[in-house]
């Protein structure tokens, strides 16, 4: 564990080889598994409360990683917390396809908003920086997703980040990158033919800054 | 039966009530232009000092302001038909009661003194139709006595109505607006000229600012590419459909013109100068453009400063450049056009400039005729 070692607490190439080790485990969701979440079910009947019960729900090596970052964010230089976010999405990246594009877009950047939303907590200083790091980082892998016609993640992706930049553009902090972003989104999406994620792109960079 | 000695006196209080009642509605009206006078000068006052909190985004909260400044200037149309019905019907009720009063006195045959007794009547009808004329007026704020206590809400987009403010940073106001220069392929027919690619040009606004001339130069690691410049205004009608008015609008694109290139360059900078009525040094923005699939735009925000090596006046609507010692490229050169007249113009083989003559140098500068859009 880091924490046992505080001495290393600060090294970025121990920081990166543990989360490395733990995001190159396969993700695993919670629908895959039998465990009965009450906020994910509409009804349940005493049997099937009866046979879950018990069920415990597999470790997660997401929940682990952002547990890491978020970890970094406390009182740690902030090239950790970008390391962290960067290893995030790059494991995104690793392991996204076809199949799996929209829980694991879900999930991912269900991650991304977490940090997001704890940056924005009155003690953390590095808020411009990491918010600038996050913007730049949906422009990269925007464009990788259109590349690999990944429309359906893309799609949850753009929902997902039009989101966070509203509550950032709220919080004051600078979205023009953002819109940079959501334009090039647008253009890309259009050359590739996804007429419609392109023109849910376009309302979204009308509609950022309307509160 | 009313006697004819006591009816004009009665004719004559009914006027003077009609008069009392044409000011008690002046008094309202100045109590009702006072509270909107009051509202609309916190908005523009809270507008003005905006401009001191750069380090955040407000390009939200400007446009709201500007709309809410908007709300505040428009007085709604049935009221207000209401309150000109009034005062017409009063004031042509009480000219009438003087004409009629003034007749029933008249005793022919007419002489000269009778245009001096009527004098007086003639100066009460003028001066209450300029009272008539001066409350329409007031209620309607577009007169040039409010106007510069309460600019149309088209001037808070305006950056030379704006920098005229003291303290003002029109530097802070117009990044707020977020000006970026995009490059967009756009393939031309290659048999009609013998290029067959060509980059439009055009100027991406968040914010509609306007009213302020600009000289942008774009160029490669060695050579400027495209030169334009001009002066850019806006005028935006009401919505067509709601009718309401537009006094700002969001995602501007102002086509600059376009230019050939044959080899697709590495990364392209643009010097963009923004020259406003109420300054003396321009603001300069550079732009390090970076290529897309088919565009060029920029992906990092830009550099943003005052440049203090050039020293403008506006004269008659001129711009007139007194000191110039380190400008972009073919700043000098071109100088002598720069004239405030709403048009852009621009070069898209400046390298051919310098070599040809006076003459035919005017046929390189290209007028660009698209118009705004939104996008």
């Amino acid at each position: 564990m880091l924490d046992k070692h505080t001495n290393y607490t600060y090294d970025s190439f121990l920081f990166v080889k543990k989360l490395q080790e733990i995001l190159s485990q396969p993700p695993c969701f919670e629908n895959n598994t039998s465990y009965l979440d009450l906020g994910q079910v509409s009804s349940i009947d005493d049997t099937k409360l009866e046979t879950t019960f018990g069920h415990i729900p597999p470790s997660d090596p997401l929940t682990k990683a952002l547990g890491y970052i978020l970890q970094s964010m406390r009182r740690k230089p902030f090239t950790l917390t970008k390391l962290g976010i960067n290893e995030l999405l790059k494991s995104y990246l690793y392991h996204i396809n076809t199949d799996n594009q929209k829980v694991f877009t879900t999930c991912y950047l269900g991650c991304i908003e977490q940090i997001f939303l704890s940056c924005l907590s009155k003690n953390y200083p590095f808020t411009n920086l990491l918010w600038e790091y996050l913007s730049r980082c949906f422009n990269t892998v925007s464009e990788y997703l259109v590349a690999h016609k990944l429309e359906q993640g893309c799609q949850v992706f753009l929902d997902k980040v039009s989101c966070i930049s509203k509550t950032a553009a709220q919080e004051g902090l600078h979205t023009s990158l953002i819109q940079y972003f959501l334009h090039n989104l647008e253009i890309w999406a259009r050359e590739e033919g996804y007429i419609e994620l392109a023109d849910n792109a376009k309302n979204y960079r009308f509609n950022i800054e309307t509160f | 039966m009313i006697t004819d000695s006591c009816y004009t006196f009665i004719i004559l209080s009914v006027a003077g009530g009609l008069l009392t009642l044409l000011g008690s509605v002046g008094t309202f009206i100045s109590i009702i232009t006072q509270r909107r006078l009051d509202k609309l000068q916190d908005i523009l006052e809270e507008f003005v000092s905006l401009s001191y909190r750069s380090e955040t985004n407000l390009t939200g909260l400007m446009y709201n302001l500007i709309e809410k400044y908007q709300m505040h200037y428009m007085f709604p149309l049935t009221p207000r038909k209401m309150i000109f019905t009034y005062i017409d019907i009063n004031i042509f009720f009480i000219l009438v009661l003087w004409a009629t009063t003034l007749l029933m006195q008249y005793e022919p045959p007419f002489s000269s003194i009778f245009i001096l007794q009527i004098a007086p009547l003639l100066i009460g009808t003028i001066a209450t139709i300029f009272f008539r004329h001066l409350l329409r007026a007031t209620i309607n704020l577009e007169n040039p006595l409010l106007n510069t206590i309460v600019p149309a809400p088209e001037k808070l987009r305006n950056l030379s109505y704006l920098s005229r403010f003291v303290n003002l940073s029109v530097k802070s106001v117009l990044k707020q607006g977020r000006p970026t220069i995009f490059l967009s392929n756009f393939r031309d027919n290659p048999n009609v000229n013998g290029t067959s690619n060509l980059f439009k040009v055009s100027l991406k606004e968040e914010l509609s600012f306007d009213n302020f001339f600009y000289y942008l130069c774009i160029s490669n690691s060695t050579n400027p590419l495209f030169i334009s410049f001009g002066d850019i205004k806006f005028h935006f009608s009401p919505d067509p459909i709601t009718k309401k008015p537009v006094p700002v609008h969001r995602n501007i694109n102002v086509p600059l013109g376009e230019f050939p290139y044959s080899r697709l360059p590495n990364q392209l900078i643009a010097h963009f100068l923004v020259f406003t009525n109420g300054e003396k040094h321009p603001l300069e923005f550079i732009y390090h453009l970076e290529p897309g699939t088919c565009f060029f735009s920029a992906k990092e925000n830009p550099q943003v400063t005052v440049n203090h090596q050039i020293l403008y006046t506006v004269e008659k609507s001129k711009l007139i450049i007194n000191e110039c010692q380190t400008c972009p490229p073919f700043f000098q050169e071109l100088s002598h056009l720069f004239r405030l007249n709403n048009n852009r113009y621009y070069i898209h083989n400046p390298g051919k400039w310098k070599s040809e003559e006076n003459k035919t140098q005017t046929n390189l500068l290209k007028l660009c005729q698209e118009k705004v859009f939104i996008d």
